[in-house]
């Protein structure tokens, strides 16, 4: 070979393991990266929002409600539950695995959330819900049609699941109903 | 084919561009901004649901409702005033406000420690179990019961079924020796017992009177109940202006009481019972004088008549005091003729013992107008009906303890009225005098910080063996202690919280555990009752109960049985209408009932028993109102007539004029606590820079005496006293008289924790405590101080 191939192949060489770098570090980053950051987590109960919409014609606030003085509940406590499920309804695995694991012990069911929203940010479902009526679905998935409950992803450098609402999403909304985005109307 | 440097630069050339394509570094940075919010020790608001309790505070002896805001029914967020309750009316002080920071505190203390290794050394503390803490007590009582009257017992609490379960326990054990830490209390109850016949408080009925002179009573900086006091002040203001009720302040030191009076009489340092004394004589000699009352139920007031006419004409209190004679003229003619009038006594926050005769002359002046037991005037607290407890069973060891003398030297051949003398107790201590202490309790007391002249307590301590505190807090004296028994705080356990100092109706207040303990703490009334148990023989025969819950369940049902009074659940209760004795409906049915109510609402008051008739009022041997007192001679006291008579009598400041040429004077402000718990880090943050600036303290000096000595506002000083000395700035202030200087007490602690302590310098220390030699009450009105440029 004479020096000027060598020259030759060192470049493509070179160029080959450009693409190479450069798509491997694509691949680690769009592919690798988020499985190694969040770690899958299931819910302790395999909870089928679809049949208690369709079946029970329930809605959102018969669980999700808000208290008496205009706080957000949350997710249920075992109590609103044991109205319907004291004895078993329907003749699911999961609800049986619910009765005898959480009902007949009396013990809380430990939901994981998926938007739970750090401790600096102050959000008042009250004043998005009850006050200007927005719908749930505008920022939570739309649980309708789900028969199972879908895993929760959890970032494992901050904790907080991967259907976080960023701070963008709340401030172009702000932005579009010119509704202040002065810092203190989220940071107390 | 050879990976040579070139074609490896490219590889990572590569893989960075990659990996800016990515969101790997995006997502990492955001993702590590997050991260770094959630780092373990920052705080977590709790989750849940909002709800409200109501209790009472226990920070002070006020007595006030508080309403605490709960999330998820354990972690308190917020304390505000509970309107139902008739004493604060929904008010709330900063101390109270600042409760929380108490429960949540780092100074709290987590299990039973031990001393292992020198007093005062936190290092050598050791965290030991409560069985082992019980034990290690009970083994040393059992030790010493032959000297069982070694054992000394200090509660700041004064009144209320845990102090009373201490002075059982003593009692039972064999020792006379419960105490309570000195307060103007104890020369009101003295007062009251030679000049009524009764130890017990005085209450005022502030909210009817029109006219108010204060001698001395920061009346709105914290005596008596402070929220109370401040609404009461409310009322005078806002009454319409012909109305209104005019305040009069008698006091050295314009004080923000002084300040918000109509007048402010600025009396020579420690003469206010002169000025007392002399609007009295002009009062006498007018015959402006209420004169059924002083006709037909009082005793002695010849005696007394004659004595104000040798020694207090308006010319000789005018010398005495520095207030001009047509003043003291004017103002007694006031006095007499405004319906009703009354006089305070009790100085600052009324937490000095002061002295018995001052507190006579200024309620020789609510006697003469008649304003005694009637509306807007002066009168004895009424009693809460509570069941008394089973008889104390003694042994013959508790036998003789109960004749042994007490080492404060009260109801001995020296001092023989009934009144706690806690500073003389301490002198005695030191001496060895009549034998030795063996082991300390302290309740819901902080003595080595707290004591007007602490330092020869601290020398006492040495001579005690054993050091027991029951603090929940890491104070002073828990630092010194040998063996500590925490227990919770107000916010975690059931306590009563009796008729608090100055009202005129009777309150049964109840606080209740409003969330679950925080550490491994017991409740004192517990471990009184564990510890009896333990014991055994008649100890534990006179704590027959279970729990403390039992035994205050059993009080309280005495309560129920009277059929009096009313639980508070509604707002706008104001029990101080309706004149004297007013009856009310009782609102609850049987004692589940009300122990129910109890728990919901928190206070039970009553007014039937406000005010007694005048025929029945006194108990001493003339059954009137005694001038000229003969309950004295009945304990023994022996003197000429004026010993009998309210006078005015001079306790001298110690130090000689020639070498501590200025007068020291404590004072007290609503914006720092006297323990036994420290100011509150909210409460720090009120002071003025001219009271507290970085950790430094200030002494309040007339710029007058200032530029004579060369001083300018800020100037760093030294305070010496005969006792000790103290680093401080100066505040100019007109405040301040010429020659006297004024420094806050409250300040100044090394105990608790890093956000409290080191924040001034504590006037205790410098402070000297001077006895009255008839009643052997404490008094620390002023000590003469040097002042020298640092």
């Amino acid at each position: 070979m004479t020096g000027e191939n060598k020259q030759q192949n060192s470049g493509l060489l070179g160029w080959l393991l450009f693409v190479v770098g450069f798509a491997g570090a694509l691949f680690v980053g769009w592919v690798v990266f988020p499985q190694l950051l969040f770690s899958t987590k299931y819910q302790p109960i395999n909870y089928n929002h679809a049949i208690h919409q369709e079946e029970a014609e329930m809605t959102c606030e018969d669980c999700h409600d808000f208290r008496e003085d205009g706080s957000y509940a949350g997710k249920p406590k075992l109590e609103q539950c044991i109205e319907c499920h004291e004895d078993p309804v329907g003749e699911t695995e999961a609800e049986q695995f619910f009765i005898s694991e959480y009902v007949e012990p009396g013990k809380e069911v430990p939901w994981i959330s998926y938007t739970k929203q750090p401790d600096n940010v102050f959000f008042s479902h009250g004043a998005h819900v009850t006050l200007v009526e927005m719908e749930c679905t505008e920022c939570h998935r739309n649980v309708e049609k789900e028969t199972t409950a879908p895993a929760v992803l959890i970032n494992r450098l901050t904790g907080y699941p991967n259907e976080i609402m960023k701070m963008y999403v709340c401030e172009d909304c702000h932005a579009r109903e010119n509704i202040s985005n002065s810092c203190d109307v989220c940071h107390k | 084919m050879k990976l040579d440097r070139r074609a490896f630069v490219k590889l990572i050339a590569g893989g960075v561009g990659g990996t800016l394509l990515s969101p790997l570094p995006w997502k990492m940075a955001d993702d590590t901004a997050i991260w770094s919010q959630n780092w373990f020790w920052r705080p977590s608001p709790e989750r849940g649901g909002a709800s409200s309790v109501n209790t009472v505070c226990q920070l002070c002896s006020g007595g006030c409702g508080v309403r605490v805001r709960l999330i998820a029914e354990k972690r308190a967020v917020n304390i505000d005033g509970n309107p139902t309750h008739p004493i604060n009316q929904g008010g709330i002080c900063p101390l109270g406000a600042a409760g929380l920071q108490y429960l949540y505190g780092p100074s709290r203390i987590e299990t039973p420690l031990q001393q292992t290794g020198k007093r005062g050394d936190l290092e050598t503390m050791k965290a030991i179990s409560w069985d082992e803490a019980l034990e290690i007590l009970a083994i040393k009582l059992r030790r010493m019961r032959q000297k069982a009257k070694g054992l000394v017992c200090v509660s700041g609490k004064r009144e209320g079924t845990v102090p009373e379960l201490f002075a059982r326990f003593l009692h039972a054990y064999g020792s006379p020796n419960y105490n309570v830490m000195p307060a103007a209390a104890d020369a009101e109850s003295l007062g009251l017992f030679v000049s009524q016949g009764n130890s017990g408080a005085l209450g005022y009925d502030l909210e009817n009177a029109k006219m108010v002179v204060s001698f001395g009573s920061g009346y709105i900086e914290g005596w008596g109940s402070p929220n109370r006091m401040m609404m009461a002040f409310g009322g005078w203001r806002s009454n319409p202006k012909r109305d209104r009720t005019k305040i009069i302040q008698v006091e050295t030191r314009g004080s923000l009481s002084a300040s918000k009076a109509d007048e402010w009489v600025a009396v020579a340092p420690g003469t206010e019972a002169a000025l007392a004394l002399g609007l009295a004589q002009v009062i006498v000699s007018e015959g402006r004088y209420d004169r059924t009352f002083v006709g037909q139920y009082t005793h002695g007031f010849d005696e007394f008549r004659r004595l104000l006419r040798q020694n207090y004409t308006p010319k000789e209190v005018a010398e005495i005091t520095g207030v001009e004679k047509e003043k003291i003229v004017g103002l007694a003619r006031e006095f007499a003729g405004t319906k009703p009038a009354v006089a305070l006594s009790g100085w600052g926050q009324g937490r000095m013992q002061g002295s018995m005769y001052d507190f006579l002359a200024v309620q020789s002046l609510n006697a003469l107008v008649g304003s005694l037991h009637k509306p807007g005037g002066a009168t004895t607290t009424p009693q809460v009906p509570l069941a008394p407890w089973p008889k104390v069973v003694l042994d013959a060891t508790s036998l003789t303890g109960e004749n042994e003398p007490r080492l404060d030297g009260s109801k001995g051949p020296q001092f023989p009225l009934p009144v706690q003398l806690f500073h003389n107790l301490v002198k005695n201590v030191n001496e060895g005098n009549p034998y030795q202490a063996e082991m300390l309790w302290v309740y819901e007391a902080n003595p080595a910080h707290d004591l007007a002249d602490v330092q020869p307590f601290l020398e006492a301590l040495d001579k005690i063996g054993t050091l027991v505190s029951f603090s929940s807090f890491m104070d002073e004296t828990t630092q010194l202690a040998d063996l500590v028994l925490p227990g919770p705080t107000y916010l975690e356990r059931l306590e009563d919280a009796p008729t608090p100092p100055g009202l005129q109706y009777a309150v049964f207040g109840l606080s209740q555990p409003i969330l679950s303990l925080q550490f491994e703490t017991i409740h004192p009334g517990d471990v009184l009752i564990q510890l009896a148990k333990s014991l055994g023989g008649n100890v534990g025969a006179s704590f027959p109960w279970s729990d403390y819950e039992t035994a205050l369940k059993e009080r309280v049902k005495g309560l129920a049985d009277s059929g009096r009074g009313q639980v508070a659940d509604e707002p706008g209760l104001q029990p101080w209408k309706g004149g004297q004795g007013r009856q009310l409906a009782p609102n609850y049915d049987s004692f589940d009932d009300l122990w129910e109510k109890l728990i919901e609402h928190a206070c039970w008051f009553d007014t039937s028993e406000a005010m007694p008739s005048w025929e029945s009022a006194f108990t001493t041997p003339s059954r009137k109102f005694e001038f000229y007192s003969q309950k004295m001679r009945q304990v023994g006291i022996r003197g000429n007539d004026l010993t009998y008579l309210p006078h005015f009598k001079p306790v001298e400041p110690a130090g000689d004029p020639r070498d501590y040429p200025l007068l020291l004077m404590p004072y007290e402000t609503m914006a720092i606590t006297n323990g036994p718990v420290a100011n509150p880090p909210f409460m720090t943050k009120t002071l003025f820079d001219f009271q507290l600036k970085g950790n430094d303290s200030f002494v309040e000096v007339n710029p007058k005496t200032a530029a004579d000595m060369g001083l300018k506002e800020g100037d760093r000083v030294a305070l010496q006293t005969e006792r000790g000395k103290l680093n401080a700035r100066v505040h100019l202030t007109g405040a301040a008289r010429p020659d006297v200087v004024f420094i806050p007490t409250g300040l100044g602690h090394s105990g608790f924790d890093s956000y409290i302590k080191g924040k001034g310098v504590n006037a205790n220390v410098i402070l000297v405590a001077q006895q009255d030699q008839v009643t052997g009450l404490a008094t620390w009105w002023g000590t003469r101080v040097k002042i020298s440029k640092v």
